[in-house]
């Protein structure tokens, strides 16, 4: 029996696609995103709202009282009012819909009769409304994988947020290309038992996806939310995981999280501490005391007119510095903290001494809060007083939900596959209906246009690059990881009878990959550059040995054509090309014939198809020239 | 009313705003709440709103039984209200007039309706700021969209605003629709001529019921002009741009909504805004070459006349206009203003009627359906056939301006008053200097 199930792990995922249908979802921008941060600039505050049900979203209430700044910038080419939010929306997509219900088929789902956009209030400034437009188009499908039967929740049609650019104090700035291109939400339900199964499962919604031809493809086109519990504990959800690599780890990351906190849970238990008895001190100001030191950290806090306040927390010495994955529990505070009062710092007993607070000072400290060997106390470096409650608030909140386990709370995914503190768990309040969108009717004309997007189980393309290309099970995982199955297959058609199909995986994937490792910047091997180097290798002008330094130049923003040239191996003298010329001109009565300008222009674009990526093409005009002149 | 739906949940004895179980055809149950619908949405089927939030459409069709049960919301004790400070009094007394629109009105979710929200409590709820800025009262005078305002209505407000100014306070701030939010900025320009506290129009392009309304700096804006404006008379307060930090001042008489939907559609005609105001704690005076009058206490220089005539028509002219068409007018009307092109023209095949008009009896004015600029009938032929017509140029006058204002003279003076109070300055309507470089 493996940890994953003795722990009873269940992982439940929500992958969203970026849809390519040519436009965005309410509006007709392309759904492309700028490579400049050119565009008009406009600063707004969002301000939260009552929801149908009376209540306000806590994090929305939270971000507007931080009174967090948001300015947007605005390309032409890639937004227009709709995403600046000074015109309603337009119609919705339906091809993006569309797409929905073909995928919801699939599922064997049930699909609604009338889809109801709605308002999900999201107030951190990445959409200029202060909510994402989303509506169910269907729910409570399966299907199977390997002989497992996986269920699907629900499918979603929503807007993409605006693209975080930067975010410094209270001011974060966003570029509207991104804002309201489609995405497509498919939610499994929690049957998921390990994180290599759940990489399989987004592999393979991933590959339904693309056989549409409507996926979009890039970096951050997919993004997976995971939904993660273990027995006896509860359901965390973590956001915004961008790779399939960095998914297996989050994870096992957030697996082991809850393995930890549950073993918390379990010593405070065995201790015979009570949340109920647990009388954690008001906070007391120390800074006399601490001033003392010669930490750097506290002078620093000082000099800035900052004081230092201590809370003590009864019987409870060592938890905090209890450890939790690579984390400590006062970690784990202090995330919660940061995220309600923005205190980036705090000290706790279970590390002191240190940080330049000798055993003296540290016991001053425990003097001055009443703090025996058996309590735990906390410091912080505030320059508001008035945090003071909110910042007690919310460590007795931390610490209570230590008692029971793991906390029902929102996490977010770091790139290196480790989880932190996000937000709490929102609730109903968030959501409700678009009044600007009328509901759309799903009739039988939009059944008919449904039914001619194709889709194909990516079970199929797997066997055909199995069988016929004869790849490994990795190497098609790696394919479709990378987003390359169909390049794979176009190359293979053209050329793999000549260089062998393994060999256009090598340079498909394997020295991207390894160039990768090497740090060289890769997002500029494009499938224009991978074609022109078989079309190199192709016409012999490049031979195999050279692919990769090529790829290199490639990297360091040098053209494909100008990279291939450098490392050309043919390179044309101009006798040839006086040679080939003449030779056109004798034999094409067609073209001697013609008016100089055209023939001139013809004898260039000849010329040229041969010599291409061989010599200067000026040394090839010039030579025209004179033996047009002769 | 959809009552194929209504009659359809009669049937199972349940109604908007249950919390039910929807038992499908097909062995599964959904549960959530029975939702009010939209009018496009399909008559045959119910809204539910599920548990996750979503609201989705069911097809009669496939709906077996729908039973009521136990309302199972999960108050979690994360709701949070926002904190209330206290009222301060040494604030300016400002009182808020509702007549409307989409600032400040609320959508009732249950029903589908929408109300007002001006009770002082809720607006203080959602726009907490408005305690550090003014001691405020709030009354509703009416609750339309203001593409349903009329003449009448035009008098109650008037008659409203100077009741509340009699009883001594600050400023008003008046919360109006925005589709017609200049023809009675301008009415009231008209009919409280000389009053001694700033008047102060607001409303909003974005409903307040959205995390990205304006409502909120519109609103606040318009309260700290009103409590600390030096100028007296009636004003409009907007969005300057698109961002959430100017707001711009214009007069009562020159301002239009140029825009559909943006935040920054209203404008001031041929005149620099008169102020603008930032972040609602700082007024950035323009200069303005016509005159204004200082805030003053007092009533001594009001002159109350609240009364609209409903015989003018606004008329915009178009090529290959009928001449017919001005023939309704011969009757009930006494004054007609024409939105004529360029510097105030129409086709010759027009002239004969409008010369039959105004030997009738009736005034006939010429504004421009330019927009910007002043009309001119010395110019071209047709001008000064229009001329000589008897047809009376109204200078840069605003269009809807033109038409209020003949409504006003008719209302209150008779229209025997028209062609000698027209052409002459009021209430800054008409601007005598128009400036380089002004749009």
């Amino acid at each position: 029996m493996n940890k994953y199930v003795r722990y009873g792990l269940k992982v439940g995922l929500e992958i969203h696609f970026q849809l390519n249908t040519g436009r965005k979802l309410f509006c007709r921008c392309p759904p492309e995103i700028s490579n400049s941060s050119k565009g008009i600039r406009f600063v707004r505050r969002l301000r939260p709202t009552q929801s149908e049900l009376g209540q306000v979203d806590p994090a929305a209430l939270f971000e507007f009282e931080k009174g967090l700044i948001v300015e947007y910038i605005a390309p032409d080419k890639y937004s227009c009012l709709v995403e600046a939010d000074e015109e309603p929306p337009h119609y919705p997509d339906l091809k993006s819909i569309e797409i929905a219900i073909r995928l919801a088929k699939f599922f064997g789902m049930k699909i609604v009769d009338e889809i109801q956009f709605m308002r999900k209030i999201v107030v951190d400034g990445s959409n200029t409304t202060g909510f994402q437009r989303t509506a169910v188009v269907a729910y409570d499908g399966k299907f199977t994988l390997d002989g497992k039967k996986y269920g699907i929740q629900s499918i979603t049609v929503e807007e993409e947020a605006a693209r975080l650019i930067e975010r410094v104090d209270n001011k974060v700035i966003y570029n509207l290309d991104r804002l309201g291109i489609p995405l497509v939400e498919v939610a499994t339900t929690p049957d998921i038992n390990s994180p290599k199964e759940a990489v399989k499962v987004a592999r393979y919604i991933g590959g339904l996806v693309k056989s549409t031809g409507f996926k979009r493809r890039g970096i951050g086109s997919v993004r997976q939310d995971v939904n993660i519990s273990v027995l006896g504990g509860t359901v965390v959800e973590v956001k915004g995981i961008q790779r399939l690599d960095t998914l297996e780890k989050t994870i096992e990351y957030e697996f082991n999280r809850h393995i930890k906190l549950l073993e918390l849970q379990r010593l405070l238990k065995e201790s015979g501490l009570s949340i109920d008895t647990l009388d954690i001190s008001e906070f007391m100001d120390v800074t006399e005391i601490i001033s003392k030191s010669e930490s750097k950290l506290v002078s620093r806090v000082l000099k800035k007119g900052g004081r230092f306040y201590g809370v003590k927390i009864p019987d409870f010495s060592g938890y905090l510095g209890y450890k939790i994955v690579d984390k400590t529990f006062a970690r784990e505070i202090l995330e919660r903290i940061r995220f309600w009062a923005g205190i980036t710092g705090l000290l706790h007993s279970d590390e002191l001494p240190g940080y330049g607070l000798s055993r003296d000072i540290v016991n001053g400290i425990r003097r001055s809060l009443n703090c025996s060997d058996r309590d735990a106390f906390i410091i912080i470096g505030i320059y508001d007083e008035e945090q003071l409650p909110l910042i007690r608030e919310k460590i007795i909140e931390r610490i209570t939900e230590a008692f029971k386990g793991v906390p029902y709370e929102t996490r977010g995914a770091t790139e290196d596959g480790r989880t932190y503190y996000m937000r709490p768990r929102p609730g109903m309040a968030r959501m409700y209906p678009e009044t600007d969108i009328p509901p759309i009717i799903v009739d039988d004309v939009l059944i008919e246009n449904v039914s001619r997007i194709k889709l194909s189980d990516p079970k199929e393309v797997e066997h055909k690059l199995i069988n016929i290309y004869g790849l490994s099970g990795e190497m098609v995982d790696e394919l479709i990881d990378n987003d390359v199955v169909d390049l794979f297959i176009e190359l293979s058609e053209n050329f793999g009878r000549k260089f062998g199909y393994r060999y256009i995986y090598h340079v498909i994937v394997s020295i991207p990959k390894s160039l990768e490792r090497e740090g060289y910047d890769t997002s500029k091997i494009n499938e224009e550059v991978l074609r022109k180097i078989f079309e190199g290798l192709w016409n012999e002008s490049i031979v195999k040995e050279s692919v990769t330094d090529i790829l290199k130049k490639v990297c360091e923003g040098i053209k494909i054509d100008d990279a291939i040239k450098l490392y050309s191996r043919l390179r044309a003298s101009i006798d040839d090309v006086r040679e080939y010329i003449s030779g056109v001109l004798e034999e094409r009565d067609d073209i001697q014939n013609l008016p100089l300008d055209i023939k001139r222009k013809r004898l260039i674009g000849i010329a040229m198809e041969k010599f291409r990526g061989l010599i200067d093409p000026k040394i090839v005009v010039n030579i025209v020239e004179e033996l047009i002149d002769e | 009313m959809n009552t194929f739906a209504e009659l359809f949940l009669k049937k199972f004895g349940v109604k908007y705003g249950d919390y039910v179980s929807v038992y499908l055809n097909d062995g599964s149950k959904l549960n959530g709440v029975l939702m009010p619908k939209h009018i496009f949405s399909h008559a045959e089927t119910i809204i539910l709103k599920l548990d996750n939030g979503y609201n989705v459409g069911i097809h009669f069709s496939k709906i077996n039984r729908i039973e009521k049960i136990e309302y199972q919301y999960e108050v979690t004790n994360n709701i949070f209200r926002v904190r209330h400070q206290s009222r301060r009094s040494n604030l300016p007394k400002i009182k808020i007039l509702a007549v409307g629109g989409t600032i400040l009105s609320k959508v009732d979710y249950r029903t589908g309706g929408v109300k007002s929200a001006v009770d002082p409590d809720e607006l203080i709820d959602i726009i907490p700021e408005v305690l550090d800025i003014a001691d405020i009262e709030t009354e509703i005078i009416m609750s339309k969209y203001s593409e349903h305002l009329t003449h009448d209505d035009w008098k109650i407000i008037s008659e409203k605003v100077y009741k509340v100014y009699r009883e001594g306070v600050d400023g008003v701030v008046i919360l109006h629709g925005t589709d017609t939010l200049g023809y009675t900025s301008a009415a009231l320009s008209f009919s409280l001529k000389g009053i001694g506290i700033p008047i102060i129009l607001v409303g909003s392009q974005r409903s307040s019921d959205r995390p990205s309304s304006d409502a909120a700096v519109n609103l606040l804006s318009a309260l700290y002009l009103a409590g600390n404006f030096k100028y007296s008379g009636v004003y409009v307060a907007m969005h300057d741009g698109s961002s959430d930090d100017l707001v711009a001042v214009h007069l009562g008489t020159r301002v239009r909504k140029n825009h559909t939907s943006m935040r920054s559609a209203f404008q001031s005609i041929d005149i620099p805004p008169i102020a603008f105001v930032r972040n609602y704690t700082e007024i950035l005076y323009q200069e303005f070459l016509g005159e204004l009058n200082m805030r003053l206490r007092g009533e001594e220089a009001i002159e109350f006349k609240p009364v609209f005539s409903k015989n003018v028509a606004l008329i915009k002219f178009y090529p290959g206009m009928s001449p017919e068409i001005f023939k309704f007018f011969m009757n009930d009307y006494k004054a007609i203003i024409i939105e004529g092109t360029g510097l105030g023209h129409v086709s010759d095949k027009v002239l004969d009627v409008l010369r039959d008009i105004v030997r009738s009896g009736i005034n006939v004015f010429m504004t421009s359906q330019c927009i910007w600029g002043r009309v001119n009938l010395n110019v071209y032929d047709t001008g000064r056939e229009l001329l000589k017509i008897g047809v009376i140029p109204l200078e840069n006058m605003l269009s809807e301006t033109a038409y209020v204002k003949a409504s006003w003279v008719i209302g209150n003076y008779g229209e025997e008053y028209l062609t000698e109070l027209m052409p002459v300055n009021i209430a800054n309507e008409i601007i005598p200097r128009s400036f380089v470089g002004l749009r």
